[in-house]
């Protein structure tokens, strides 16, 4: 398989990975699954928007990651001017299933120790959260998480929290990476709210006029090559990423539902798997 | 950090290109993808320069791979280093062969008579 997309390599096709693997040096390790995504695009304009669109990818590994949490210990600790003795760090899971911001947080864990806050309260569970709340002493909340895509669930706690607090409150928030229209929905509801890496929209908001219509059409042409529907999960909903987010974002981690599903639809249209360049584990979204 | 075959064969063949080589040409002589040959140049990016989207070998490169050896044109003969090397014979020099290290057959042909 490799031998044959070698075989029909040309050279202005070598180059555009030659090109893209300085940027985007974890797609290193994701050779076969790049080149099988490229190769098996119709038309050039598709592969160049592919090639275009993880050219501006924002891919975090686990070194840059680390530095990102030191940053949110930092933020907690020096910028937030919350109180040791009344904040909890919340999550942002709601049931048992494992989530990112748990990760997060308990990566967080060890960092916030070193930097001298060893006693400091973390909730992973937020609508958990809300009941120490209640009791009245620990009222300064700091959402963390490492991603925020359009605001949806964001918003979600938010409302949660408004509807179930039964005494005075403040938070604040702090996530490694999001769409900038996802934070600026949610934004007003914080006393602050730190996102490090913001995103614009990979198409709509990167290309103008025809550009991005040709762009949007050479999407939507190769989303039909992916499997419309596993089991009641349909493709149409995560169109150009959930909400129509249009993130061009990953971790080490799982990737979130906003990124493109091109990158990391788990089965093609013919119901194989296709081993996509990202992997994102979500519950019902395996035949 | 293990060099490997593939690393030889590209800091050689930049050594002995007069004006550095794309990455694509490594392609074309040895079908290596681009994963590889990044690697390789990433690998020894003391060695190798890229400039404007071509390769050439570094001093330090040249340095090494003078120093290492892996230079070598036609075949693995040309890799035994001068110390190790006898004066040439002349053609029909009489010279006394190492008789376990001859080969079976020529023995043999010449028990028959027509070796």
């Amino acid at each position: 398989m490799v031998y044959l997309i070698l075989r029909l390599m040309d050279r202005k096709l070598f180059d555009r990975y030659y090109k893209l693997l300085p940027k985007q040096s974890w797609l290193v390790k994701k050779e076969f699954e790049l080149m099988k995504m490229i190769s098996s695009c119709k038309t050039s304009q598709q592969k160049d928007l592919l090639f275009n669109l993880l050219e501006d990818f924002q891919y975090l590994n686990n070194d840059i990651l680390n530095r990102y949490i030191e940053s949110i210990a930092d933020y907690i600790i020096d910028e937030s001017e919350f109180d040791i003795n009344k904040i909890q760090i919340v999550g942002m899971a709601m049931d048992d299933n494992p989530d990112s911001s748990q990760w997060i947080l308990q990566l967080l864990k060890p960092v916030l120790t070193k930097k001298g806050w060893n006693n400091v309260k973390m909730t992973t569970r937020f609508d958990k959260s809300i009941k120490i709340l209640n009791k009245g002493t620990l009222t300064q909340l700091v959402l963390v998480d490492e991603f925020i895509g359009s605001g949806q669930s964001v918003s979600g706690r938010i409302k949660l929290l408004k509807e179930r607090a039964s005494v005075g409150f403040n938070i604040k928030a702090c996530f490694i990476a999001g769409m900038q229209f996802g934070v600026d929905k949610v934004i007003d509801d914080f006393d602050d709210f730190r996102c490090f890496i913001p995103l614009k929209k990979g198409i709509s908001e990167r290309y103008e006029d025809d550009e991005k219509s040709l762009a949007i059409a050479n999407m939507r042409e190769l989303e039909t090559t992916l499997l419309q529907k596993i089991h009641d999960k349909e493709l149409v909903e995560y169109h150009m990423g959930y909400n129509a987010s249009e993130a061009l974002y990953s971790s080490t981690g799982n990737t979130p539902n906003s990124v493109f599903p091109y990158f990391w639809w788990p089965y093609d249209s013919k119901r194989n798997p296709r081993n996509p360049i990202l992997i994102r584990s979500e519950e019902g979204l395996g035949l | 950090m293990n060099i490997n075959r593939i690393d030889i064969k590209i800091l050689v063949d930049l050594y002995k290109s007069v004006d550095g080589l794309f990455p694509y040409t490594f392609f074309q002589r040895y079908e290596y993808s681009p994963v590889t040959v990044f690697n390789s140049v990433v690998k020894y990016s003391e060695y190798i320069e890229s400039v404007d989207g071509k390769l050439y070998i570094s001093e330090k490169g040249k340095e090494f791979i003078e120093k290492n050896r892996f230079t070598y044109n036609k075949d693995r003969f040309d890799r035994i280093p001068a110390e190790f090397k006898v004066p040439k014979l002349e053609i029909n020099t009489p010279y006394l062969p190492n008789l376990k290290k001859v080969s079976k057959n020529i023995l043999l042909l010449q028990d028959k008579d027509d070796g």
